[in-house]
């Protein structure tokens, strides 16, 4: 280390000579005002998000809370245990009613979906009449159930009742279908049937409708 | 470069936390006690006053913005002056186009007497290496008050070593011419 870097070394400090005016100050401090002004808009954007994610967060956990509950809900237990023990379901509840109704409604708009395309033929109107008139005996007595758990509450009598009325309509509904497939599938014995002329023995002749 | 950090008068360390924490007040302090060293440390490496300006703004907003990054409050100093001749470098960078230039051996010198030295003030020293050429003035800083070796000058300039080392060398001998003249004037 040579003279000159020696001394400017021990005196660095005594070299700091130069001093920035005032007006530098104003301007740094204008530069932080505006800096701190920056953070505080981006600390109050970050909190705006935070509770929009909180709140969608919050929905997303209600939608999911809403689906896995239903999801999770068990099937009603089965009819013949449930009748044969004579036990009514411990502290029925409204979600239980919904859940009999979510379970069987289904299947009843299923099988009369089913019959809805199946075409069928009675040898007269009132071949299937007795089937009508029971499901409308079905419809009169879900109504009734319904009105009187929306009066007295819904309890395990009553959703027992609801459960092998909808039973019954899928019974119902199941055997009328047996019954017009029995109708289709039915073939009348060869010696019952007409004995139909050979079309050419008939020689029938359509300028005679003509002229009628 | 670690002894620059070492060198550097200590700064309370109850100021940095009021800096950490936004308190304008303690960086108002902390300007007034480093803007001297800071500014003329600026001067000394661009050469002018204007630019020092901007370099000195810059440098204080990007250590009040990174103050929250310094672990060790003590070097505060130390750290604000690296970080000042970061932006030095980067605005000198654009201006200056070191050429490589051959390996040449160090020429005997005369060294200026310490008496000569005393007897200038250090306004007028100030000024004398504020005047150099700005290719041998940021060497000669960076060696010779800044304590970088050629290999670190080498490393942020993009030169080789020797190229430093002649720069230095050129750097020190105008600045003799100059401050012998200010003792025979003065």
């Amino acid at each position: 280390m040579d003279n000159i870097q020696k001394y400017l070394q021990e005196h660095k400090s005594s070299l700091d000579t130069d001093i920035p005016d005032e007006e530098n100050w104003a301007r740094l401090s204008h530069t932080f005002s505006e800096m701190g002004r920056a953070r505080k808009l981006r600390g109050r954007r970050l909190i705006r998000l935070g509770i929009a994610a909180a709140f969608l967060l919050a929905a997303a956990g209600f939608v999911l809370w809403k689906v896995n509950g239903t999801g999770n809900r068990q099937m009603p237990s089965p009819p013949t245990s449930v009748s044969s023990s004579g036990a009514v379901p411990t502290a029925p509840t409204t979600t239980q009613a919904e859940v009999v109704n979510s379970v069987y409604t289904p299947v009843i708009l299923r099988e009369l979906t089913g019959l809805g395309k199946t075409s069928f033929y009675g040898h007269n109107r009132g071949d299937f009449k007795i089937f009508s008139q029971q499901w409308k005996v079905l419809e009169v007595n879900e109504k009734t159930i319904e009105q009187h758990m929306r009066s007295v509450g819904p309890n395990g009598r009553l959703i027992q009742q609801l459960t092998d009325n909808y039973k019954l309509k899928i019974r119902l509904l199941q055997q009328f279908s047996v019954e017009i497939n029995k109708v289709k599938n039915y073939l009348p014995p060869a010696d019952t049937l007409v004995k139909i002329p050979s079309l050419s023995l008939l020689n029938i002749k359509t300028s005679d409708y003509e002229k009628e | 470069m670690d002894m620059v950090l070492g060198k550097v008068k200590n700064m309370p360390d109850e100021l940095i936390t009021r800096a950490k924490a936004g308190d304008t007040g303690a960086w108002r302090a902390l300007y007034d006690q480093n803007s001297p060293s800071v500014y003329s440390l600026c001067v000394r490496m661009c050469g002018n006053r204007h630019d020092a300006e901007d370099i000195l703004q810059e440098s204080f907003v990007s250590a009040f913005r990174k103050i929250g990054q310094l672990r060790d409050e003590t070097i505060f100093g130390g750290w604000l002056r690296r970080i000042t001749i970061n932006h030095c470098l980067s605005y000198l960078r654009s201006q200056i186009v070191y050429k490589p230039i051959a390996d040449e051996p160090d020429p005997a010198e005369e060294d200026v007497g310490e008496d000569c030295l005393q007897s200038i003030p250090f306004a007028d020293i100030q000024q004398a290496i504020t005047g150099l050429p700005v290719k041998c003035r940021v060497v000669f800083v960076l060696v010779a008050m800044e304590d970088y070796s050629h290999q670190e000058v080498a490393n942020v300039l993009n030169i080789s070593v020797s190229t430093s080392k002649s720069q230095y060398h050129r750097g020190k001998q105008l600045l003799k011419i100059k401050l012998s003249q200010y003792s025979k004037n003065g």
